[in-house]
């Protein structure tokens, strides 16, 4: 991996066997995850990614939920890179909504 | 709000958990027969009532309540405000019970199902999850919860992730894991192993990473067998501040003094507002206000005019510390 690497930290009070039996992770630095031509949930309100195969093409989207309650997805292509993200709907067409306060 | 897919109801297709900002968890099931999603409705107890914590939306009086009626057999530990929920089969009953996230508090609770899938009966009261004999928690309070099996035995874990400071210089939010070491029966978790540490907002120059409101889903994103991170959440940094010359800083200089010229102006024209409602109560008082309000709507419009582009124009010389969201990929480097 060409990106610098940096080792994960115990929380207080772990101990050396936990951190043993965790399988101790090395992650690159972070990068950001681009949907379409855009950084994928730039500027939603707290956006909250999952993965999922939401177009069940057995490729995992990029499904994206945020404080105001809307859901976007961004649809993984063949060549791995994801699409610009759109609203998800509901049965009817209509915005899926969870800010219902 | 993080979406959990999950075939809640049991009847083969996954639908949507996930707690919101109201205060309680919500479901968006699938239809089968018309393949989509039905609009969210609230999961409730076997009473027909909200699941909660302390703070919760009051629909029919549009305020935020407080309640004890679910704190856990001799009280919660910190009043809590659930913002995030997910489906977990927290005793290996064969059905999903709720594990709820607590913004304020930064607890970690169980809503036991007692039913079924099919047909849930979901207790009374919430009980506190514990790790190595403490109650989960996150001092930054949870942003969010997922289920993961992390150390890849088989047996699902808890991933919570931390709000942090969402905008002061205090710590930012990480990531933990909490492993499952238990394979049958009640779960039991395990010392969390911090998986992102708690940002410290050092960021110069350019965004590096999330800082607050660390939102997290566990994935093999580059599928090398591993468990990347996929991360949405608020990064903060201080923007490079290049070397200015007389005039840009006698520029900067003047832009400063006529923002705060500007900005009295508009403290000015609130209070004058505000002294409207002096003496008066309830709809009277609201109602005076917002007439006053509305004598001082032009000359507030005009002041938010020039304030934007003056503001702009002192970022160009005097760039501000930034605060914009994003989503990030943590490749695992273990394999």
């Amino acid at each position: 991996m060409h990106t610098p690497r940096f080792l994960v930290a115990l929380a207080c009070g772990a101990t050396l066997s936990s951190f043993a039996t965790a399988q101790r992770a090395l992650f690159a630095a972070p990068v950001m995850l681009r949907a379409g031509e855009k950084v994928c949930g730039k500027g939603r309100l707290y956006p909250s990614p999952v993965s999922y195969d939401l177009v069940r093409d057995g490729r995992p989207d990029i499904v994206v939920g945020d404080l105001r309650g809307h859901i976007t997805y961004a649809r993984q292509l063949e060549d791995g890179t994801f699409a610009a993200e759109q609203k998800l709907k509901d049965v009817e067409g209509k915005i899926l909504d969870f800010g219902n306060w | 709000m993080s979406p959990q897919f999950v075939d809640f109801d049991g009847d083969g297709d996954d639908d949507i958990v996930c707690g919101i900002f109201d205060g309680s968890p919500h479901v968006s099931y699938w239809d089968n027969e018309r393949e989509g999603y039905l609009q969210p409705v609230g999961i409730v107890d076997k009473e027909g009532r909200r699941i909660v914590l302390n703070a919760w939306w009051n629909f029919d009086e549009s305020k935020w309540d407080e309640t004890d009626r679910c704190d856990p057999p001799g009280g919660a530990p910190a009043n809590g405000h659930l913002t995030s929920a997910i489906a977990f089969d927290y005793d290996r009953d064969g059905d999903y019970d709720l594990v709820l996230g607590d913004h304020k508090g930064g607890y970690v609770y169980l809503r036991r199902n007692e039913g079924t899938n099919r047909a849930p009966k979901f207790a009374s009261r919430n009980e506190l999850v514990s790790a190595a004999g403490a109650p989960m928690r996150d001092e930054g309070t949870v942003a969010t919860i997922r289920a993961v099996d992390w150390n890849r035995d088989g047996v699902l874990d808890l991933m919570v992730s931390g709000m942090g400071d969402p905008y002061g210089k205090s710590a930012g939010g990480g990531v933990a894991v909490y492993l499952n070491e238990t394979s049958t029966g009640e779960s039991r978790f395990g010392t969390p192993v911090q998986l992102i540490a708690p940002s410290p907002k050092d960021s110069e120059g350019a965004p590096a990473r999330p800082d607050a409101g660390l939102h997290p889903d566990a994935v093999d994103f580059d599928g090398d067998g591993d468990l990347d991170l996929i991360v949405g959440g608020y990064s903060m940094w201080q923007p490079a501040q290049r070397d200015l010359s007389d005039a840009e800083k006698q520029r900067a200089t003047e832009l400063r003094e006529r923002l705060e010229e500007l900005r009295a102006e508009m403290r000015t024209l609130s209070a004058r507002a505000a002294k409207a409602r002096e003496g008066l109560e309830g709809d009277a008082a609201q109602q005076a206000f917002a007439d006053a309000y509305d004598k001082i709507r032009p000359q507030m419009a005009e002041i938010t005019k020039e304030l934007s582009p003056t503001q702009a124009a002192l970022d160009e010389l005097e760039p501000r510390p930034q605060r914009v969201s994003f989503t990030w990929l943590y490749e695992n480097l273990t394999k």
